[in-house]
């Protein structure tokens, strides 16, 4: 004679607990979980195929640099902040070609080829000036991201395989043994 | 449940939205059964839902494989808790009927391999051998360890 319960008394024991205890999750809307009625509506969660990210700040001056350098002659200053400053001094990006000259009492207004109305490869020069100075495209500009090592999901997604195949979500564990081979099987 | 790379047609969005409902709220529940921290094992769940949407066109089985790769989270994520749950002061008991309380308290003592198996049986319903394939391990084994985990219970249980 024992008084330990029977083994259908445990095993109903654990499904009266597990039962009432899967009450503590509520269902999607907040209402305690009713099998017999309709499901809430859920927005389900959709994550972007893509996600764009923001170029960094690192990006940013390295394409105003390629556009800026070679025009002003490498004058181009960074401020503490990283935000890049030209000398207020008339640019020293006068072409060598002696048939264009550049007045020094009417300096140039030149736009900032890091804002939006300015062309990407042009920069304005005086307008009696004939030659307008072309700079190549930054290479940089064309890659906004180059510099940037995009983390890819997948090192993270791809679920090590196990002998028997695929184990989804088995990445995650610091473990080399996603699904533990019988720890304590008895053989 | 496995996956394959030449699937012919892409799967509809649509048929995401459908697994999503019919799925989330179970496996909270199975989640958090299995881990014991309702927050936990909601971020468990969308964690399994990102990754079977990263790789919606070529699982076969999603809803397999969703639940495969919650059960693997689970048990990550407790082999990680382990050290913390050794530490940290035990919270208060919940007031429930004395026999729940009890049996929900021997399931938490429970190995994670154990109690992941108890709640695949005694609430998912799976048969032994589903078992096996969601835990990755033979069939045998599970058996072994819901054998070890009820004798446990059994002896702990007050009649």
């Amino acid at each position: 004679v024992t008084d330990a319960p029977t083994p259908d008394e445990v095993e109903a024991r654990i499904r009266r607990a597990l039962s009432t205890r899967s009450g503590d999750i509520a269902s999607g809307d907040g209402a305690p979980w009713e099998p017999g009625r309709p499901r809430p509506g859920i927005v389900p969660f959709a994550p972007s195929d893509s996600p764009r990210r923001n170029p960094s700040w690192r990006t940013l001056v390295a394409a105003v640099a390629a556009l800026a350098v070679p025009v002003a002659g490498g004058a181009v200053l960074l401020s503490n902040d990283g935000e890049p400053t030209t000398p207020p001094a008339t640019p020293t990006c006068a072409p060598l070609d002696t048939t264009t000259t550049v007045p020094d009492t009417d300096p140039p207004t030149t736009v900032p080829p890091w804002t939006s109305d300015a062309p990407s490869s042009t920069i304005t020069v005086p307008a009696d000036s004939a030659t307008p100075i072309t700079t190549a495209p930054p290479t940089s500009a064309a890659e906004p991201d180059a510099d940037l090592v995009t983390p890819t999901t997948d090192s993270w997604i791809d679920p090590p395989t196990t002998t028997g195949g695929v184990n989804p979500g088995a990445g995650a564990t610091t473990s080399t043994e996603p699904c533990d081979p019988d720890p304590d099987a008895e053989h | 449940m496995g996956i394959r790379a030449d699937r012919a047609e892409p799967r509809a969005d649509g048929d995401f939205d459908a697994l999503y409902r019919d799925h989330r709220d179970r496996l909270r529940r199975t989640a958090y059964l299995m881990i014991g921290q309702a927050a936990v094992a909601e971020e468990v769940v969308h964690d399994a839902f990102i990754r079977v949407h990263n790789r919606w066109d070529s699982i076969d089985t999603p809803a397999a494989y969703l639940r495969r790769t919650v059960v693997n989270l689970c048990l990550a994520w407790r082999q990680r808790d382990v050290m913390a749950r050794e530490r940290m002061p035990r919270p208060p008991a919940d007031v429930e009927m004395p026999e729940i309380d009890e049996t929900w308290g021997l399931l938490t003592r429970l190995s994670q391999d154990q109690r992941v198996a108890v709640v695949l049986r005694f609430y998912e319903d799976l048969p032994m051998d589903e078992i096996a394939r969601v835990m990755g391990c033979r069939t045998a084994t599970v058996r072994t360890r819901i054998h070890r985990a009820l004798a446990i219970l059994r002896k702990e249980m007050t009649p």
